[in-house]
């Protein structure tokens, strides 16, 4: 699985890097990082500092996206999963994050994929300070609103960084190469039918039923399938 | 460009976690206390990122950092 595992890792590298240099004109130089069968996919070279890629308006450099990927191997052993992701857009101004979008598997109170933005409201932040006098266990930095999740999608139905590139095109006004819509519309859909096919894995009888539904004649492959629904309750 | 392919060890991951710590003159408490509170300054940043790469590759079961 080892060799299958670091050939997979590198594939969606290399998926990233022409993605990134279609849609921003970026070389961003993925690099897929390996510890036993654990993987860092992310820009940059040595190993020691994980670059990130510039994003420009009518070329000023304006901002930065950083991006890492984080690849373990499933229960079974026999598919490597992206278990975490982390997209960032960061200021060149002071180096902080804009904004954020977190994936991560297995988070326990967060919702498992959110956007954080970091930004300033008046009027949010006095509901939060209210709140927060209120729950401080909830609340714990009202003042901060970053520290805000904002739920999308869970595991299954997350955004996919071509949403991200295309937020930063479309409403950001960064820079992009000529046919970034098409490069967008088909990762997308190649995102999603890979997520498609995840769904199907995990809830193999309503696939069934579906089709059956549909006019499919359908039969299970042996004994009723454990449930893999749990996933799907979580924020 | 062709994918870089880069293998790590668990020396040389803690290595790298030292030197990132070195450098912004932290520890991993004082850094996980910063996290707690928010509002991390630009250099924190970077060194986050850095350390929830190494945590992840050395499976650390502790925390992100």
């Amino acid at each position: 699985m080892t060799s299958d595992a670091e050939a997979g890792s590198a594939q969606l590298a290399g998926e990233l890097n022409d993605l990134i240099r279609a849609v921003l004109g970026h070389e961003a130089s993925m690099a897929s990082v390996d510890r036993g069968g654990r993987f860092a996919i992310r820009p940059g070279g040595d190993g020691v500092a994980p670059d990130q890629i510039p994003l420009r308006v009518r070329g000023q450099h304006l901002a930065d996206l950083s991006v890492a990927l984080f690849q373990d191997v499933d229960q079974s052993g026999r598919r490597l999963v992206t278990t975490r992701t982390e997209f960032k857009v960061f200021s060149t101004r002071d180096r902080t994050p804009l904004l954020r979008l977190d994936y991560r598997s297995d988070m326990t109170s967060d919702p498992v994929c959110h956007w954080q933005f970091h930004a300033e409201r008046g009027a949010f932040t006095q509901l939060l300070s209210i709140a927060g006098a209120v729950r401080p266990r909830r609340v714990p930095s009202p003042h901060d609103l970053s520290m805000v999740h904002l739920p999308v999608g869970g595991e299954r139905f997350r955004p996919c960084l071509e949403d991200v590139l295309e937020m930063l095109v479309r409403d950001c006004g960064v820079d992009a190469m000529a046919g970034w819509e098409d490069v967008l519309a088909s990762g997308r859909e190649r995102w999603r039918l890979r997520q498609l096919r995840s769904v199907v894995r995990d809830l193999q009888g309503e696939a069934a039923e579906v089709l059956v539904e549909e006019g499919w004649v359908t039969s299970p492959p042996g004994p009723p399938l454990e449930s893999r629904a749990e996933s799907y309750r979580r924020w | 460009m062709a994918v870089q392919r880069i293998t790590e060890t668990w020396d040389s991951l803690q290595e790298k976690r030292s030197k990132v710590l070195s450098e912004l003159g932290m520890s991993r408490e004082e850094l996980r206390a910063r996290v707690r509170i928010g509002s991390l300054s630009g250099a924190e940043w970077v060194a986050l990122d850095k350390l929830k790469e190494i945590a992840f590759l050395l499976d650390d079961a502790v925390d992100d950092i």
